[in-house]
C-alpha cells in the first residue's frame, strides 16, 4: 500500500515540528510543511494530498481561507482537512466546521489525542 | 582665511558631527550583526534541544528523567534562558500528561539554583529574570516566597509587578491573596497590570478547591484598595460572568452611597446587576434611572434592558422624554432592536402623545413647553427611523 501524503501547514515552528514527528512516528505519512499560507495554497494547486492540518492565522492567507478555496475545488472533495489552531471560540470552532474541515484540535492538545483523531479520520476516508 | 574663528568653529563642528555619524553607524553596525548572531544561535538551539525534547516527553516516566536532558543545557546564561523559553513554548503547544513533563524539566533544582541567585541579585534584569521563571515553574518554596515578596514592595513597579505575579504561581492560596492585595493596594499599578493579576489569581484559584468568592468579595470591601481598582473587580465579574456574585453585588450597590467618586463604581456594578441578570436588582436600577447623571441614566437603561420583563421595558419607555439626547439615543435602539415588546411599547407612547397633543392643540392655543414636547418628539421619529434602517442593514449584513 502506497503512503498517504500529507501538507502540514502552520507559522509556528514548534507546532510543524511536533505535528511531523507525530504523523512520522504514528502513520508513516509522506509529510510537506509550510510556514505561509499563500506557499501552501500554491503547492496544493498542483497536488493533491490526502490530509491537509492546517493552522488558522497564518502570514499569507488565513486558514479560513484556505480551506474555503480548497473546499471549493472538485479534486479536494475526498481530502481530510484538519484545523489545528490557538483559538478556541466556539465561533471560530463553527466557522471551521461551517466550511467543511473534517476536524479542528484547539492548541494546546495531547499528542494521544490527536494521533487518536486522526485515525478516525483516515479510517472513515 | 582658515585661522579665522569662524573657520575654526565650522571645522570644529564638522569634526564632532562626522565623528559621531561613524559612532552611530559602528553602532547600528554592531547591534545588527549582535542581533543576526543571537537569532541564528537561538535557531541552532531549538533545532538541537526540540527534538531531545520531544523525546523526552514520549519516553520519561519519572522526575529524574528529565536531569540527562537538562545536563546538555551548558551553564551559559544565554543557553538557559534559551531552554526555558524553549520548554515555555512547548508548553503552549502541548497539555495534560505532557505538559506535566515539561514541568519536570523547568523545575529542575540546576534552574532553581540558578534563579535564586538572580533573585538576591542587585541587578534589575536578574530580579526581572527570576520573576519569569518562577512564573512559568510554579516552584515557589518558602524561602523563595519571601524573596518574592521582598520585591513585591519594590518601588520598581515592574519588578513588584513581576514577583506579584510570580507568586500567583504558587499552589499557596493565602500566599497567592496577599500578593494580589499587595499589589492592589499601589497607586502606581496600571488597569492592565491590575487585571492580568485578578485573571491569574482567580485562574489559578479554578483550579484548586479553594472557593473564589470570598477573596473577590474582600478585595472589594476592602478600604485601603483604591475605587479604581474595584472597578477592575467588578468588571472583571461582568466578563467572566461569575453569576455566583450576584447576591454579593446587589447587597454591594444598596449600601453604596451617591457621590461623585462613587459614580465610576455604581455604574459598574448596574452594569454587572443588567449582565449577571439579577432580576431582584431591578428596583434599585429603576432608582438611580432618576438620578441627575446621564451616563448613569445610559447605564441604568442598559441594564433594565437586559433585566427585561414587561415592567423594566415600560419604565424605559417612560423614560423617552428625558431631556439628554444619549439617554433617548440608548432607549430608542433598545426598544427597536426588540422586535415584540420593544416596538409595541413604542408604538403606543407615540400614539398617546400625538393623541395629547392633538387634544391640546384643538382646545386651546399651546404654551411653550408643548413646542419642546412637539421638538423631542420630532426627533424620537426621527430616531426610531435611524435605528430600524440601522437593524435592517445590519441584518442583511449579516445574513450575506
Amino acid at each position: 500500500m502506497s503512503k498517504k501524503d500529507v501538507v502540514v501547514i502552520d507559522d509556528d515552528e514548534l507546532t510543524c515540528m511536533l505535528i511531523r514527528r507525530i504523523l512520522e512516528r504514528e502513520f508513516k505519512f509522506n509529510i510537506v510543511s509550510f510556514k505561509n499560507g499563500l506557499e501552501g495554497l500554491e503547492y496544493l494547486e498542483n497536488h493533491n494530498p490526502d490530509l491537509v492540518v492546517l493552522d488558522l492565522m497564518l502570514p499569507g492567507k488565513n486558514g479560513f481561507e484556505i480551506l474555503k478555496n480548497l473546499r471549493k475545488r472538485e479534486e479536494f472533495k475526498n481530502t481530510k482537512i484538519i484545523l489545528v489552531s490557538a483559538k478556541s471560540n466556539s465561533s471560530d470552532i463553527e466557522r471551521g466546521f461551517d466550511l467543511s474541515a473534517d476536524e479542528y484540535v484547539t492548541k494546546p492538545f495531547q499528542q494521544q489525542e490527536f494521533v487518536v483523531r486522526i485515525k478516525k479520520l483516515m479510517r472513515a476516508s | 582665511m582658515f585661522g579665522t574663528p569662524t573657520y575654526q568653529a565650522v571645522f570644529f563642528l564638522v569634526a564632532v558631527l562626522s565623528l559621531i555619524f561613524i559612532f552611530l553607524l559602528g553602532y547600528t553596525f554592531w547591534t545588527r550583526t549582535k542581533k543576526k548572531y543571537w537569532d541564528r544561535y537561538g535557531r541552532k538551539f531549538r533545532d538541537m534541544f526540540a527534538p531531545l525534547i520531544f523525546d523526552f516527553v514520549d519516553s520519561a516516566r519519572k522526575r529524574s528523567d528529565a536531569d540527562p536532558v537538562v545536563r546538555k543545557v551548558t551553564r551559559r546564561r544565554e543557553d538557559i534562558e534559551l531552554f526555558i523559553d524553549l520548554v515555555d513554548d512547548m508548553a503552549e503547544i502541548l497539555s495534560g500528561d505532557d505538559r506535566h513533563k515539561l514541568g519536570w524539566l523547568i523545575k529542575n533544582p540546576l534552574f532553581d539554583t540558578y534563579y535564586r541567585k538572580k533573585l538576591t541579585s542587585a541587578r534589575r534584569s536578574d530580579q526581572l529574570l527570576a520573576c519569569v521563571y518562577y512564573t512559568k515553574s510554579g516552584d515557589v518554596k518558602l524561602d523563595v516566597a519571601v524573596q518574592l515578596f521582598d520585591l513585591c514592595s519594590s518601588n520598581d513597579i515592574k519588578i513588584a509587578f513581576g514577583a506579584a505575579k510570580a507568586l500567583q504561581s504558587s499552589t499557596n492560596h493565602e500566599m497567592r491573596f496577599y500578593a494580589l492585595k499587595d499589589f492592589f493596594v499601589r497607586t502606581d499599578a496600571t488597569e492592565l497590570m491590575i487585571g492580568e493579576l485578578l485573571h491569574l489569581f482567580h485562574h489559578n484559584l479554578k483550579s484548586n478547591s479553594q472557593p473564589p468568592k470570598d477573596s473577590l468579595k474582600q478585595l472589594l470591601l476592602d478600604k485601603d484598595i483604591l475605587k479604581e481598582r474595584k472597578d477592575v473587580v467588578i468588571e472583571y465579574i461582568t466578563h467572566h460572568n461569575l453569576y455566583e456574585y450576584s447576591t454579593f453585588l446587589h447587597q454591594y450597590l444598596q449600601r453604596i452611597l451617591y457621590r461623585p467618586d462613587n459614580k465610576s463604581l455604581i455604574k459598574n456594578l448596574i452594569t454587572a446587576i443588567g449582565v449577571l441578570r439579577v432580576e431582584e436588582a431591578a428596583h434599585l436600577v429603576r432608582s438611580y434611572a432618576a438620578y441627575p447623571d446621564p451616563d448613569l441614566r445610559v447605564c441604568c437603561v442598559e441594564a433594565l434592558n437586559q433585566l427585561g420583563g414587561e415592567e423594566n421595558l415600560l419604565f424605559i419607555t417612560n423614560m423617552l422624554l428625558d431631556i439628554e439626547f444619549d439617554v433617548r439615543k440608548r432607549i430608542i435602539q433598545t426598544l427597536v432592536q426588540d422586535s415584540d415588546n420593544g416596538h409595541l411599547l413604542l408604538d403606543k407612547f407615540m400614539l398617546t402623545y400625538l393623541r395629547f397633543l392633538s387634544k391640546v392643540w384643538s382646545t386651546d392655543l399651546p404654551a411653550q413647553e408643548m413646542f419642546e414636547i412637539v421638538n423631542k418628539l420630532q426627533s424620537i421619529t426621527q430616531g426610531i427611523r435611524i435605528a430600524s434602517a440601522n437593524k435592517k442593514q445590519h441584518l442583511q449584513t449579516a445574513r450575506l
